[in-house]
């Protein structure tokens, strides 16, 4: 019996071993598990570094935001109404398989992405691809492919849309616009995840789901010149941010893909021993605080302008260590659209109690202010309570933990002010007033969170989604000066990402779309 | 035997039913949409409705619940909403993982705690019994995750002579969330072995042996120390039920890759039939325990019979 239990025990430990790490690796550390890898369903901040690694797409970003092409020869060429979309292919690009990246591998991966069972973000008609001719007559049934999606030869792909749309490159420059093998694909069907077949810098080379993922250097990748530096790059997956703290400090652990943790963020910031390890970026996104304007007392746009004056940006961005530049407008810094004209409204709480008597509130409000049961943002919230009851407005915290807190926000009428974020899914202004602010965003399940409706700004908002980004640009500032002037957030700050990064890895960069460019790093 | 076996298996069918019910009555009751877990926050909402269509959310909790049953009757326990990965074989291919920490803490729990308690009651010194005790009141009182987090940056970080976490340095990762898990409930068994030793050395035939002219050593080891390990045995196996579910904060801590880890994640994610498997699985490991305790009860007490 004990010889059977001790056998049992070997056995089980035997198993909980994994292959030693070999020699040029770099390794990144993340807190959960992987979720995906398929680039039709990838869509977080953990897996698009990944399939920005493995995946090919027609164009990409370089240098921030500027967008360069990849598999395709160049740019594109656009035809005159904006509708149509022309790409030549690179001749040369095969998937790990051997099989061919051409046109029909590009097809097919946008075709699969509007299937709805493909249960993609990007999905059926409203998503990112349903403006492409045809689509909504694939996503019914009534077609078996995309009649605007057209291949008249292995290395030409043109894409004809219903109306015409500047942030289709953005589009196609995301993973959602990788090449897919088609043959692995429909041999997997819903496990393709953890059997991608690979034409980028890396392949995927193991994934022990909730313990390592391990990618090595691509020997089939087509662009020589820009291949992959590392042999391999090991993700360990599941481990504690204090623990992968620990180990990057001794050793084992390179990167931490969770950034510097919380807890420890000041004693590493300041210790010198670690102060070539900590890297910051600024992130195109914002936190902010909503008001919704359908909803007493908010609908009240004094009790808006109270609330503005009331909120000290300095202090919430001492909360969250400085993590942060204070915000002033809806458009991030670093993003087209940015205004540098536009003024903070200042902080000045008896401005504020000013303004709540000429309301009508004299005698104060009660409300509950929504926040997610998340460190920072109930920091964050218990910050504004207090500056909201110095104006009279007595707001009980409700915090929710991150599913029921956006299926809560999302729900029109049920919150009346709440902390919330946005970040970019691409680098266009496009990703956050038409979402943020269209009046028929006000619905289930999206994010005009303020309830915001102005006929005027829904006008804009259209034109510029069809212009130009140069004329876009004018546009988009126009607009957010009219939301900004009717006071719907207060946007609080710009978050900004510190990474720790062992100072043997070279060309490490946090770029703002990808996140980590591992194709870029090197080792000293 | 067989028919207790057969009543005990009927009644552990219900239990899992019943598990079942209420694990789905509550994620179907959590007020938030597993479809915006699955397409994430910047999927429209039309796309949202698609994939909640897609996973029959949007169907009455009955026909959900009922169609969850008929899959899991045929060993399909479906999909993971988040990963797409099959439930039952992600749970397999993590129970390596749980089973080892659970025999490893167990095997710690047993031996620190039972040696503690029936050194403190097998012994006439004050001093060792009010060791003893303090041990007890430690274990009992700190908590496992702080004690998981102290391990690894003393064994770990400052004077690194075990791994820092993880699993992928082999058996030795092993070592401290055992160790971890073992100290968190090795003063139960210390306690309760104490008190067992205690009351039996009053027995009857504990005077009758001494009575006889027996040495005191082997009193003990020969009749007390048999008898009183006999109520380790129940809560030894009770525990292993309920450690083979997971030890979801030490996995936690340690970053160990087990059921417990799996669950954590699932519950995050609302990923409902990733929720449902680890609990149904945790829910069988305990029937089970129970059941053995009882088969095993009897072979080592004769007396009973089951």
């Amino acid at each position: 019996m004990k010889r059977m239990l001790l056998g049992a025990f070997s056995l089980t430990l035997a198993l909980a071993a994994s292959p030693a790490l070999a020699a040029k690796n770099v390794t990144v550390a993340y807190s959960s598990d992987m979720h995906t890898l398929d680039p039709a369903i990838g869509d977080d901040v953990q897996n698009w570094p990944v399939e920005h690694a493995l995946f090919v797409t027609l164009l990409t970003y370089r240098d921030g935001t500027t967008l360069v092409p990849w598999a395709a020869t160049d740019l594109g060429q656009v035809s005159k109404d904006g509708k149509t979309y022309t790409f030549h292919l690179k001749k040369g690009i095969v998937f790990q398989d051997g099989e061919p990246t051409d046109a029909a591998a590009f097809k097919y991966a946008i075709e699969r992405i509007l299937d709805p069972k493909s249960k993609s973000p990007q999905s059926g008609k409203a998503g990112w691809f349903g403006n492409l001719v045809g689509a909504a007559d694939f996503v019914d049934g009534k077609a078996k492919d995309v009649s605007g999606i057209k291949t008249p030869d292995p290395y030409t792909i043109s894409f004809q849309l219903i109306k015409a749309d500047r942030t289709f490159l953005n589009y196609l420059a995301t993973p959602f616009g990788s090449a897919v093998d088609r043959k692995a694909a429909e041999k997997w069907g819903s496990d393709y995840s953890h059997h991608v077949v690979a034409n980028g810098p890396f392949v995927l080379k193991s994934w022990v789901p909730g313990q390592e993922m391990v990618l090595a250097r691509n020997p089939t990748y087509f662009d020589k010149a820009n291949a992959a530096k590392l042999d391999e790059v090991h993700i360990l997956l599941s481990l504690n941010d204090q623990v992968a703290l620990l180990r990057a400090q001794r050793s084992g652990v390179d990167v931490l893909g969770n950034g510097v943790p919380t807890a420890q963020f000041a004693s590493i910031v300041q210790s010198p021993q670690y102060k070539s390890y900590v890297h910051s970026a600024g992130q195109i996104g914002v936190d902010y605080l909503y008001m919704n304007t359908q909803k007493a007392p908010f609908d009240n746009k004094l009790v808006r302008e109270a609330v503005s004056h009331a909120i000290d940006k300095k202090r919430i961005l001492q909360l969250v260590n400085g993590r942060g530049k204070v915000a002033n407008q809806v458009i991030p810094l670093g993003l087209a659209g940015n205004d540098p004209t536009v003024k903070d409204v200042s902080y000045d709480p008896a401005k504020a109690k000013a303004l709540m008597a000429q309301a009508g509130f004299k005698n104060g409000v009660s409300t509950t202010l929504l926040t997610l049961t998340d460190e920072a943002f109930t920091k964050i919230a218990q910050a504004v309570q207090q500056q909201l009851a110095v104006i009279g407005i007595k707001a009980t915290i409700k915090s929710l933990p991150q599913a029921e807190w956006i299926n809560t926000m999302t729900t029109p009428g049920t919150t009346a002010i709440g902390l919330s974020g946005w970040f970019q899914a691409y680098p266009d202004a496009s990703d956050f007033l038409p979402i943020l602010f269209k009046s028929s965003q006000y619905a289930p399940g999206s994010w005009n969170l303020s309830g915001y409706k102005n006929k005027a700004v829904d006008t804009l908002l259209d034109q510029a989604q069809g212009v130009n980004l140069g004329a876009s640009v004018t546009l988009y500032q126009k607009a957010q000066k009219m939301i900004l002037a009717d006071y719907p957030w207060v946007p609080l700050y710009y978050p900004v990402v510190y990474d720790f990064v062992n100072p043997k890895i070279q060309n490490f960069s946090h770029h703002p779309v990808w996140g980590f460019v591992y194709q870029d790093w090197n080792l000293k | 035997m067989l028919t207790f076996l057969m009543r005990r298996v009927a009644w552990s069918v219900v239990v899992l039913l019943f598990a079942s019910l209420l694990t789905f009555f509550i994620g179907y009751k959590v007020p938030a949409n597993p479809a915006r877990m699955i397409a994430g926050p910047n999927a429209t909402a039309e796309t949202v409705r698609s994939i909640s269509h897609q996973l029959g959310l949007d169907q009455p909790f009955y026909v959900q619940y009922g169609r969850f049953l008929g899959h899991a009757a045929q060993g399909d326990l479906g999909r993971s909403y988040k990963t797409e990965q099959q439930v039952l074989p992600t749970i397999l291919q993590r129970f390596p993982y749980t089973l080892a920490l659970a025999l490893g803490g167990l095997a710690f729990e047993v031996l620190i705690g039972a040696s503690v308690g029936l050194l403190a009651a097998g012994t006439k010194l004050r001093a060792v019994d009010g060791l003893a005790s303090t041990f007890v009141l430690l274990t009992l009182a700190v908590p496992s995750f702080w004690l998981g987090i102290i391990l690894l940056y003393v064994f770990g970080f400052k004077y690194p002579i075990l791994p820092l976490g993880g699993a992928e340095a082999g058996p030795i990762s092993l070592l401290l969330p055992a160790l971890t898990l073992g100290l968190s409930g090795a003063g139960y068994y210390a306690r309760m072995g104490r008190a067992s030793l205690l009351e039996v050395m009053g027995e009857d035939y504990i005077r009758t042996a001494r009575a006889k002219g027996v040495s005191p050593g082997r009193v003990m080891l020969k009749h007390a120390f048999k008898n009183a390990l006999r109520p380790l045995i129940t809560m030894t196996a009770l525990d292993l039920g309920v450690l083979l579910g997971g030890a979801l904060i030490i996995e936690q801590v340690f970053g160990w890759p087990g059921i417990g880890t799996l669950a954590w994640q699932a519950v995050q994610n609302i990923d409902l039939p990733m929720i449902m498997g680890t609990v149904l699985f945790s829910a069988l490991c305990i029937v089970v325990a129970n059941i053995l305790v009882d088969v095993v009860y009897s072979w080592v007490d004769p007396r009973i019979t089951v």
